[in-house]
């Protein structure tokens, strides 16, 4: 297992950067996930890593080494693939044991290898299939297999759960969480699904045209979201923005938006940005349903089970709300909300307003 | 009326397959005939089985030792453009080459030049090179002749493959060439059979350039050991007919074994899913 790092990474395409000067590290035996919508550079930075494309400019370092001039053989990095891309003519076991033929390992080392990882992830009972003849999710262990019979100095995957069904992904997560637990391995995981991230990784790398828009813990880029990029993209349902304004009222800065007035006390660090046209973004859990003075008109709501998401309509703009299981008003009934101050997030010309409180 | 369609459908069959399949049928069983049976006016359509034609196309015109030319000349072609084809192939399908359709279509154009047109030329170059009446002097115009051919069946081939299927081969530690001859070729492994097949006829039945080149019986492939069986005077039909029965079983054997190999090849293609 090793470090990786990542310097001013830059690939451009026909003169247009899809990875532009990207860096991040990713410690030894940490979780690391690439996440972004499609076509933000995330799979790119994958395949550079990898050494199955060449980048224009930067360094990538594994554990402490340049592996820019190297081979992908030569870089001792495993990948699992969006298609698993398993040899169709070889048998489970035969693709398990490519990498270890490959490499000449000795025949009763591959035997040992290749049952210990069929083992782990218990399709021992397959090792003589063909790939065709086993089930989506079980070619995407054998995907997984093939990748830890090697015992590489860092895992890659691309998108592995994009092609199973709902059902199957969330097992699989719960799998893939628990085997790294196991190995302890280095990974870079490239998603767009912001739930595999968030349930996943320990690190999130957060791309967008190719640049990165925050780098965190889940919980940072939930709870602290440094643009407005973010806010939007983590959480489900989104978050709630709305075209605001700060002003200086006697008890201290209030915030106005949509119907509402926030007071957020005494704020030196919100003094800069009094009489400004500020973006506020307010999670959906943040917006308290019963009670307030913003008046809102309940347009639809959807009832999930444990809770029900509303969807509401405040002055000019859409609010979405959650609210508790028990909650029960019709459509186009009156509701009254307000916001707790804490949770209020303050973006100012697309960034994230610090210091507030 | 399903039926009546199915009857049709059956008829029409038959007939081309009967069109189709005449002469060779016709040659085998005057192969099987005597000599007598053979000038018998009017022709008898069921042979007495006789094989003393066989035996004298054997024994006496020597018929093995043009099938030996045959299988080296033909043999060796279709290895060379196999491999020139499988190389070529795999470049244009997955390189970033520039001009590539250019390069397709010049290669397609090649193929189209009429045999008569270059053989004044091959000659010389071949007559300079000393190797006329020799198997080199054959095999290389054959694998010329039926490069095209192959590149652009492998070409079509490599290019249905998953590029994703390379990558993984790539990290698991395969050089360019073995990710070509331990992945590449094996699921393109009808594509590549159906080359050699193709070749293999070719090069088995070509006619004109073994005409020209081979001279010298030493030299001589099937087919122009076979015509050159009648004298000035006589056209011993009889043996003429049983060599052409032996040099056609090869190649129908080669086609039935390979044919079960590009279906279970096809069959093996399923690779996303």
């Amino acid at each position: 297992m090793a470090e990786l790092r990542i310097e001013n990474l830059t690939k451009r395409y026909g003169g247009s950067a899809v990875v532009d000067r990207v860096c991040f590290t990713v410690a030894e035996g940490e979780f690391c996930i690439l996440l972004g919508p499609s076509g933000c550079g995330k799979s790119t930075i994958l395949r550079l890593v990898a050494g199955l494309e060449r980048q224009e400019e930067g360094a990538i370092f594994i554990g402490g080494t340049e592996v820019s001039g190297l081979n992908p053989r030569d870089r001792d990095v495993a990948m699992v693939f969006q298609s698993y891309a398993l040899y169709p003519h070889l048998s489970v076991y035969e693709n398990i044991a490519f990498p270890l033929r490959i490499r000449k390992t000795p025949r009763r080392e591959i035997d040992r290898q290749v049952r210990q990882a069929a083992d782990l992830l218990a399709i021992g009972e397959l090792l003589d299939r063909r790939p065709r003849e086993i089930s989506g999710g079980q070619r995407q262990r054998v995907a997984i297999g093939r990748a830890i019979v090697r015992n590489p100095r860092l895992f890659l995957f691309d998108e592995p759960l994009s092609n199973l069904d709902a059902k199957l992904r969330g097992a699989m997560r719960v799998e893939l969480a628990g085997l790294h637990r196991r190995l302890g391995a280095t990974t870079l995981y490239v998603t767009h699904d912001q739930v595999e991230a968030m349930t996943l990784g320990q690190k999130i790398v957060l791309l967008d045209k190719g640049v990165i828009q925050q780098i965190g813990t889940p919980r940072d880029l939930y709870d602290r979201p440094a643009n407005l990029f973010t806010a939007s993209f983590i959480g489900v349902p989104p978050i709630n923005l709305f075209a605001g304004e700060l002003r200086q009222a006697a008890g201290g800065v209030v915030v106005h938006f949509s119907g509402f007035a926030v007071e957020m006390g005494e704020c030196p660090g919100l003094a800069p940005y009094l009489g400004q046209g500020v973006t506020v973004g307010i999670r959906p859990e943040a917006v308290r349903v019963g009670a307030g003075d913003a008046a809102a008109v309940l347009e639809h709501a959807e009832h999930m089970g444990s809770e029900v998401i509303l969807y509401a309509r405040v002055g000019e703009a859409r609010i979405i709300a959650r609210a508790g299981a028990d909650f029960r008003t019709d459509l186009g009934a009156p509701l009254r909300l307000s916001v707790d101050p804490q949770s209020l997030h303050l973006f100012w010309e697309g960034r994230r307003i610090e210091g507030k409180i | 009326m399903r039926g009546l369609h199915r009857l049709g459908f059956l008829l029409l069959v038959l007939a081309i397959l009967a069109a189709s399949l005449f002469p060779f049928l016709w040659f085998v069983l005057t192969s099987l005939k005597t000599q007598v049976e053979v000038t018998a006016i009017p022709p008898r359509l069921v042979p007495s089985g006789s094989l003393a034609f066989y035996r004298a196309a054997l024994q006496e015109y020597n018929l093995l030792h043009f099938m030996k030319n045959s299988v080296i000349v033909a043999g060796f072609s279709t290895l060379g453009t196999l491999f020139l084809s499988l190389f070529a192939g795999y470049a244009l399908a997955r390189l970033r080459i520039r001009h590539k359709p250019l390069i397709m279509g010049s290669l397609l154009l090649v193929s189209m030049f009429p045999q008569i047109s270059i053989a004044g030329p091959v000659w010389r170059i071949l007559d300079q090179l000393g190797w006329l009446n020799t198997y080199q002097g054959l095999i290389v115009p054959y694998i010329t002749l039926t490069l095209p051919l192959g590149v652009w069946i492998m070409t079509g081939f490599f290019r249905e493959l998953p590029r994703e299927l390379e990558d993984a081969a790539r990290v698991d530690g395969c050089s360019h060439l073995q990710t070509l001859f331990k992945i590449i070729v094996p699921l393109a492994a009808p594509g590549v059979f159906t080359a050699a097949i193709l070749v293999f006829i070719y090069a088995w039945n070509e006619f004109f350039f073994a005409l020209l080149i081979m001279t010298q019986q030493p030299y001589q492939t099937l087919p122009v050991g076979i015509a050159l069986f009648q004298g000035q005077y006589t056209i011993p039909w009889g043996e003429i007919a049983a060599a052409s029965t032996m040099a056609t079983v090869p190649l129908v054997l080669l086609v039935l074994l390979f044919q079960r190999r590009i279906v279970r090849g096809l069959s093996a293609g399923a690779i996303k899913g």
